[in-house]
């Protein structure tokens, strides 16, 4: 059985082998704070990510709203513990299965829409939860902002400290990542996949299709709300426009640059698009001395160019166990399904 | 063919990341050896300024207030041997840009931080300095009192003194408040509320609108059927224009009383030709040539030349801001301090009574607010700023 798993799918401990590699290592050649901030948030963000790869490229579903669940999860662990005095891991619990139940409702009646039309409606819910925001003033702080939100600490340890915090969001993110491709290679994975392809076709097999349409809607919610939290702790202060539509677009094209169809090409695209960004504003600042928001002209002219070329993402680009792939074609398909 | 392709985009795309990996730890070494080297030579302060995005209406002249005063220290030479640096980013009106931004600020060892344009940023940023032990000229009104935190800009309350006076002398005694529901918005009620209670003043009228919003008529509407003798706006720039434009377009004959945050070229140029009735508490840089003589108005003269003289057109209240949190911290530096310590000491005890652009300063007493003596409320008369006594 095992085997056929690993011709399905390839093994996947090589890929987390040189991740957690990489990981360890990275602080051996940082120092700056800026940049563990930058790691720091890319981290927080490939969580986000991932969960929007199981929904837009295994299920076939698509978010422009991810940035509220990521909000009510900042919110939810903000208010009770800035607030409330609430433990902020236990906060950060209540947060993940609050989201997960407004995602699960949300999506009972969201997902039975397609294409465009999901895509606006999932527009509308992230413009009604940033209203909700900053309208609720008494409990959110409205418009000016929730300060005042400790850091996190486990077992003593304070993890105020930029590299405690490190270690923390990429062991959480390293959780992610082992349950997500738990999934994708059980069968929910294959059903999912199937979805992707053909709604009807898999409906026709006798499949609840809404039933695991909404049930990973509802998870990637619930992945978007923990890290959320993780960001409200991080920063230790959280206002509305943070929330805002433009963050879940961002987060979109992060996960289309990288592949949509692999999780760890949503990782390489938060990473990319996140240094892309400070070498854009650097580049720009002091080469040719323009200011602004340069960074949303190339972001288009990326989108245009991975989706044109790329179709796959830059994983597509960087998959060298594709390179290797067995040259029958009866294998061939199955080596599309490895890279998960 | 393919697979050839293939591997050539691996190679690039594996150079451009080890140029980038590279770019970092270069960086790293640079700010490693600089720190070093900076004290002997080089001070640095830091600056986050929303160059771009919705705020940067008021950014825009801070930003350029920045290059003209680096312009001014380069040519006035080294002071005691040390070159004052002064290191602006842009946040794009964006928090989470503005964290990454005053993380890399700290990496690069300045001495000394005067951010943002905006009260949510500002909050957002501050833990981070007061963290770091740094002194944080905060740039805009915050809720927030800290040892290393330093207000260049007034209070609420200090805000809205000039418009109770005014109120006073009119003699109105029932008006209507209306906010943006941001940052800056929400702040003005509390305080006005505490000088309204204490002046006899009613109010008689509380909406909010959105922030972005393009048309303020439903809540200027409602506010009409209260039968307020003034209205009173605490908004930023372009929402502060826009409900001016709407209270003419519904023909209040009653006046319209704006905040600090108005008090720039972009609200001018929004009420353009149509702008009777609407007052704004400015900075008395706005008004210059109509003041009375006195040593403020020989330093607001100096710092208003030569920004129209460099940029050809005039310093607004914000840019004002960014002049005094510099000018503090050039004072510091000129009485022979050099680190973050020595600075927060010399601005929190032996400063004294400082004369600034927005007002005067006296850190030892109150950390919040320069004192009311810069702003006034001003009219707009042939589509310039009007000072009334």
């Amino acid at each position: 059985m095992e085997k056929v798993e690993a011709i399905l799918y390839g093994s996947r401990w090589k890929g987390f082998l040189g991740f957690i590699a990489l990981i360890c290592l990275l602080p051996f050649f940082i120092s700056s704070q800026y940049i563990f901030t930058l790691f720091i948030l890319i981290g927080i963000y490939c969580i986000v990510t991932i969960g929007l790869s199981l929904l837009i490229g295994y299920a076939g579903q698509i978010s422009i709203g991810h940035a509220a669940f990521f909000g009510i999860g900042a919110y939810v662990s903000g208010v009770l513990t800035a607030k409330h005095d609430m433990s902020p891991w236990l906060a950060m619990g209540i947060g993940m299965i609050a989201t997960f139940l407004i995602a699960y409702m949300i999506g009972m009646q969201v997902l039975k829409l397609k294409g465009h039309i999901l895509a606006l409606a999932t527009i509308a819910i992230n413009i009604i939860v940033y209203i909700l925001l900053v309208g609720l003033s008494d409990i959110t702080g409205g418009a000016s902002g929730l300060i005042g939100i400790p850091n996190l600490s486990l077992f003593g340890l304070e993890l105020g400290n930029q590299l405690h915090y490190y270690f923390l969001v990429w062991a959480f993110v390293f959780l992610v990542i082992l349950f997500s491709t738990n999934i994708i290679r059980s069968n929910v994975g294959r059903v999912l996949r199937s979805i992707h392809d053909s709604e009807i076709g898999t409906e026709t097999l006798g499949v609840n299709v809404t039933k695991y349409k909404i049930a990973i809607f509802a998870l990637s919610a619930m992945y978007a709300s923990l890290a959320g939290s993780l960001y409200a702790h991080y920063i230790n202060f959280i206002a509305p426009p943070t929330f805002n539509v433009s963050f879940s677009i961002l987060l979109l094209v992060m996960v289309m640059v990288g592949g949509v169809h692999s999780i760890w090409g949503a990782m390489i695209g938060t990473a990319a698009i996140m240094f892309l960004n400070e070498v854009i504003r650097f580049v720009g600042h002091t080469v040719f001395n323009i200011s602004g928001e340069v960074e949303i002209v190339v972001y288009g002219l990326i989108i245009v160019v991975v989706m044109i070329f790329m179709p796959k993402g830059l994983i597509g680009v960087l998959d060298i166990r594709g390179k290797f792939a067995i040259k029958s074609a009866a294998k061939k398909n199955v080596a599309s399904e490895k890279g998960v | 063919m393919k697979q050839m392709l293939k591997g050539k985009v691996i190679a690039l795309l594996s150079l451009a990341f080890l140029l980038i990996m590279a770019g970092c730890a270069e960086e790293n070494v640079a700010s490693g050896e600089k720190g070093e080297s900076s004290q002997d030579d080089v001070i640095k302060m830091g600056l986050l300024l929303a160059e771009t995005g919705p705020a940067s209406t008021l950014g825009a002249s801070q930003v350029k207030t920045v290059k003209l005063l680096q312009k001014q220290l380069d040519e006035a030479g080294p002071i005691n041997g040390k070159t004052i640096k002064l290191i602006q980013y842009d946040y794009e009106t964006d928090d989470t840009k503005a964290v990454v931004a005053m993380d890399k600020l700290l990496s690069e060892g300045v001495v000394a931080i005067n951010a943002a344009t905006q009260s949510s940023t500002t909050t957002a940023v501050m833990p981070k300095a007061i963290e770091a032990k740094i002194p944080f000229l905060a740039g805009a009104p915050i809720d927030v009192e800290n040892e290393y935190v330093y207000s260049t800009v007034h209070s609420p309350r200090v805000i809205a003194m000039p418009i109770v006076d005014y109120l006073n002398k009119q003699g109105i005694k029932k008006v209507a408040w209306l906010n943006a529901a941001d940052g800056f918005g929400v702040t003005g009620l509390p305080a006005f509320k505490e000088l309204a209670k204490e002046n006899g003043i009613e109010i008689v009228a509380h909406e909010e609108f959105d922030a972005t919003a393009t048309d303020m008529t439903i809540q200027l509407t409602k506010v009409r059927s209260k039968d307020p003798e003034a209205i009173i706006v605490w908004s930023r720039t372009p929402g502060a224009g826009i409900i001016a434009r709407n209270f003419k377009a519904l023909g209040f004959d009653i006046p319209m009383i704006q905040s600090t945050a108005a008090a720039n070229e972009g609200f001018l140029e929004q009420v353009k030709d149509d702008n009777e009735n609407i007052f704004v508490v400015g900075s008395k840089l706005s008004v210059l040539d109509q003041l009375p003589d006195s040593e403020q108005k020989e330093l607001l003269k100096e710092f208003k030349e030569a920004y129209e003289q460099e940029f050809g057109e005039e310093p607004d209240l914000f840019a004002a801001h960014v002049v005094d949190g510099v000018y503090a911290f050039v004072e510091a530096v000129k009485a022979g301090n050099t680190t973050a310590e020595e600075i927060h000491q010399y601005l929190a005890n032996d400063l004294g009574a400082f004369l600034g652009v927005t007002g005067t300063y006296n850190f030892s007493e109150s950390r919040i607010s320069p004192e009311p003596d810069g702003i006034s409320v001003l009219a707009i008369e042939n589509n310039t700023w009007k000072y009334i006594e």
